[in-house]
């Protein structure tokens, strides 16, 4: 998901299916208003964000179909950047935030449904 | 809940917890930090601080939301109620506009509001770093459309609609029939050449435009057009008739005798310089202009004319 979201975040196109590919319901909305949010503001995302999810539920027991993730996501080097000049938006620095997600199997594929995200510095 | 005069519009705090500054601002990651609903400990910040509503408070996004329509940023620092970039300040220290552009991609199932009343609304919070704080969420509407106050702009030019301009009059000398090889004298009545200023305003905002006259055309009818910096210099009792006006002068080398009505057609043009100012910002608007025509009478004058061969 957050591949997809760097994918995107590149160009803002809040448009492209790829935010779909791995994200669902509440969660793609986040965002796909995420990346429009950028757009009107003329910013654009680069880098490489960094993640180390862990798996901390599974429902049911057998053939789940929901899993919790938490992780530790670090955008220490995807920055915000103004695309018309190419310059960081600020001198702001990233840095890691707790995250949780819920992940549901719809059809054969895993996508995340549910996603908070906080604050830098959280973890 | 808070209320003003037109269009309320509520939303639940958790909802506006989008896009912490300091996470926002800096990596992308925070495209969705706190956006959604129910987050815990999201708030919208600027910087290290935090300037969300109580929890559980509602957000009024209507310009004028402090007491007096005075708006100000996370320090209480004055700020204009409305921007032209962001949009108009709500009461939680967030500029807001509707993201008309807006349409959540069809595959977006849980954006999409068929038949709902609300809009999209684009909120950029001040901060340290000016438009970064923020997001875009959904509002349902309670009241009204969502109609965002006018822009100071469109306040300015409210305000020069009401500019009561003074036709300009025009005064010679000699005062009546022109004389041929005279100089003839050109002024404007002193008491339509000042600043004039009218004010428009909506709660919370308020708009002053000032025109000033900046100078006159004169069409002086035998084909001159004469420009002067200021509205010429009265003829005074006294002086030399066959003096020039310093300033806004022509003298007629032929008659009107052989015109239609024995006259000549004259106009004289006031550009006016219009700047508006308010909520704490200032711009130039279209000149306007005032005009007056009038007839003059050229005449032989052969008691002036003493090195003419006469006729």
């Amino acid at each position: 998901m957050w591949q997809d979201m760097a994918a995107v975040a590149l160009t803002a196109d809040y448009q492209s299916p790829r935010l779909a590919q791995h994200a669902a319901g509440d969660a793609l909305s986040l965002l796909t208003r995420g990346v429009y949010t950028n757009r009107r503001r003329g910013v654009v995302v680069r880098g490489r964000p960094a993640t180390r999810p862990a798996v901390t539920s599974l429902k049911p027991g057998t053939e789940p179909t929901t899993a919790t993730i938490r992780d530790c996501f670090d955008d220490t080097n995807w920055l915000n950047y103004i695309a018309a000049t190419g310059q960081l938006q600020n001198h702001l620095p990233g840095g890691r935030h707790q995250t949780t997600a819920t992940v549901k199997k719809i059809g054969r594929r895993w996508k995340v449904t549910e996603l908070q995200v906080g604050a830098a510095g959280t973890c | 809940m808070l209320k003003r005069a037109g269009l309320v519009i509520v939303i639940p705090l958790a909802v506006l917890s989008f896009g912490t500054l300091n996470a926002w601002a800096d990596g992308g990651s925070s495209t969705v930090a706190c956006q959604q609903s129910g987050a815990p400990g999201c708030t919208v910040t600027a910087g290290t601080s935090t300037v969300s509503p109580a929890s559980n408070a509602t957000v009024h996004v209507q310009s004028g939301v402090t007491s007096g329509g005075r708006c100000t940023d996370w320090r209480g620092k004055p700020v204009p109620c409305t921007d032209p970039t962001w949009g108009w300040m709500g009461s939680n220290g967030c500029y807001w506009k509707v993201a008309t552009d807006y349409r959540p991609p069809a595959w977006d199932t849980a954006d999409q509001h068929p038949g709902e009343t609300g809009a999209w609304f684009l909120f950029t919070c001040l901060g340290p770093f000016p438009g970064t704080g923020g997001g875009t969420v959904w509002l349902p509407t309670i009241g009204g459309p969502t109609t965002p106050p006018p822009t100071p702009v469109v306040l300015a030019r409210q305000a020069v609609n009401r500019l009561k301009l003074a036709t300009p009059r025009i005064e010679t000398s000699p005062s009546g029939e022109q004389l041929v090889n005279v100089p003839t004298w050109l002024w404007l009545a002193r008491s339509a050449w000042a600043p004039m200023t009218a004010t428009a305003s909506v709660p919370g905002e308020s708009v002053t435009a000032t025109a000033r006259p900046l100078q006159v055309t004169w069409r002086l009818g035998d084909g001159t057009v004469l420009i002067c910096a200021g509205p010429g210099t009265p003829y005074a009792q006294g002086r030399d008739p066959s003096a020039s006006s310093p300033d806004c002068g022509h003298t007629y080398r032929r008659s009107s005798a052989g015109e239609s009505d024995g006259v000549i057609g004259v106009s004289a043009t006031v550009a006016w310089v219009v700047t508006w100012q308010g909520d704490g910002q200032r711009g130039s608007l279209p000149a306007l202009t005032t005009a007056t025509t009038s007839t003059f009478r050229v005449a032989e004058s052969q008691a002036i004319n003493t090195s003419a061969t006469g006729n």
